[in-house]
């Protein structure tokens, strides 16, 4: 096992986040957590990176608990995270903000043929590498902060809403990449709204609602869910 | 006249260079942990008394000695961060004024205590030398002192830009939590950007020593000019403390032809005052 959730409970002040979520993921696996806005993803999302604390329960990395570990030990371990709104670093140049991205002890001596890498897999990254990262389009500063991500050489990338406020054709192009980092072996879990693009990608998925875990199983499964087909696929 | 004005710019610009390194501690310490120190301009006092106290045990020009200060005022600001400021990092900003203001006191009253309030300073062989470029004069400790500003100032932009602990601190300051996901402890980022910007206002201090007196209260001389300076940079912008260094240098120099001496400050506030009012995020419109 990678990573496993178990009974995790998050709360903000006397507001439950999370109400005792478990989650397993393999490696290689691409694991979607779906649901409305609010529901609680972007807070699990959050919680595996030890962003945000949680009341009880438990993460394991690898068989190894993370619930002691400090948010900037967690890249470390292999784990990157592309968070919500994208949080690149705007006054830096798109190289500076990959360059960042390979910190640690397992990245930093890889950092020249990660660069190459990033740039062969968004090619536009490459034209623009000199340029102000908050001067890009919101699909290029997706990609710069995708690619900060894949410059850790992680095991598990945790993308949160990567389409959310992007152009429906910069939307096909992210998720092709997601489709291209997959096939490199990088287990992906997937934090998306929109269900039906993300059933397309996913082996498995958790629906959450309020907090919970409304309904999980495979990507055939979830599709042929009443509950899903009508809450979320509008079918 | 024209002479005059000239000679008052060189002067103002070799000032100006001290003034520069002075406040971009200070930018520094703001743009990476929006932190005022009020008690910046007691590390140049602490800087100016550890080169005093290097002279006066072996004899090591003050110049020659800001490594040593450097690293001491770095070590000792990097503590004071880890110890008192740390703690109110998140705290109301009522509660870091409070702070680094006591802090201030602190370190005043310590220096009275060590080295008592008589002024003390330092016997170099070039301290009356000047060299003459036409008509214009370069006093040799002042220029040393701009030439040693410059090479610090140099290498924190070398250290800003070309590693990866300055990239680390600038992503610090851009976007704390992106940049705990790569990795980056923002604790660790902000002692060392502490200690750095201390450590800038002790090398400030001990470049001035050749020419300056030393006694306890001494920071409160550069305390007006460097928060001026910072304003008219834009508080938290590096660069544009550089800049409002050189310019506030050049101005104090200059209407000091104009004013008697003693109105040279109020010129400061004054131009302190007008960047307030009319361009508060400073001079380059950079925003904090």
């Amino acid at each position: 096992m990678l990573l496993e959730v178990s009974d995790l409970r998050v709360s903000y002040g006397r507001v439950n986040a999370l109400c005792g979520v478990s989650l397993q993921m393999d490696r290689h696996q691409c694991v979607g957590v779906l649901g409305a806005n609010r529901a609680g993803k972007t807070t699990l999302a959050r919680a595996i990176s030890r962003l945000v604390p949680f009341q009880s329960g438990d993460i394991r990395w690898q068989g190894r608990s993370t619930a002691r570990m400090r948010p900037d030990e967690v890249p470390g371990l292999g784990v990157a995270h592309v968070p919500e709104g994208r949080q690149i670093f705007k006054r830096m140049s798109v190289e500076e903000n990959l360059l960042v991205g390979a910190l640690t002890a397992d990245s930093r001596p890889h950092r020249a043929q990660s660069l190459e890498r990033i740039y062969a897999l968004f090619p536009r990254l490459g034209e623009r590498k000199a340029q102000m990262a908050g001067t890009l389009s919101g699909g290029e500063q997706q990609m710069v902060a995708i690619g900060r991500a894949l410059m850790l050489r992680p095991q598990l990338l945790i993308l949160d809403e990567p389409s959310l406020g992007l152009a429906p054709i910069v939307v096909q192009e992210v998720y092709r990449t997601i489709a291209a980092i997959r096939e490199e072996g990088i287990a992906i879990l997937l934090v998306e709204q929109n269900v039906a693009l993300a059933l397309d990608c996913i082996d498995r998925g958790y629906v959450l609602e309020n907090g919970c875990v409304a309904v999980a199983g495979s990507a055939a499964e979830l599709r042929d869910s009443a509950a899903v087909r009508e809450a979320y696929l509008g079918l | 006249m024209t002479e005059q004005i000239l000679q008052a710019i060189v002067n103002g610009i070799l000032i100006g260079g001290v003034y520069a390194v002075l406040a971009v501690g200070l930018a520094l310490v703001f743009g990476v942990m929006e932190i005022v120190n009020f008690a910046q301009s007691e590390f140049v006092m602490l800087g100016m008394y550890i080169a005093y106290a290097v002279f006066a045990a072996v004899g090591l020009d003050p110049i020659a000695a800001v490594p040593i200060v450097f690293l001491a005022v770095f070590a000792f600001g990097a503590a004071v961060q880890r110890l008192l400021i740390q703690p109110v990092l998140r705290a109301p900003m009522v509660s870091q004024i409070f702070l680094t203001v006591g802090l201030s006191f602190v370190l005043v009253a310590g220096a009275q205590l060590l080295f008592g309030a008589t002024f003390l300073s330092v016997v170099t062989p070039y301290q009356t030398a000047a060299l003459t470029f036409g008509g214009l004069q370069v006093s040799v400790p002042y220029l040393l002192a701009f030439l040693a500003s410059a090479v610090m100032a140099a290498l924190l932009w070398a250290f800003l830009e070309r590693t990866d602990m300055g990239r680390a601190m600038r992503a610090t300051s851009q976007n704390r939590t992106a940049a705990q996901l790569m990795g980056i402890n923002p604790t660790r980022i902000y002692m060392i950007a502490f200690g750095l910007g201390t450590g800038l206002a002790g090398v400030a201090g001990a470049v001035i020593l050749p020419y300056a007196y030393v006694f306890p209260t001494v920071g409160h001389n550069y305390s007006l000019v460097m928060f001026t300076v910072v304003t008219l940079g834009g508080l938290g912008s590096v660069s544009g403390a550089v800049v409002g260094g050189l310019v506030v240098g050049v101005i104090h120099a200059v209407s000091a032809v104009f004013l008697p001496t003693q109105l040279q400050n109020v010129v400061v506030f004054a131009i302190f005052l007008a960047t307030l009012l009319f361009r508060p995020s400073g001079l380059l419109g950079a925003k904090a």
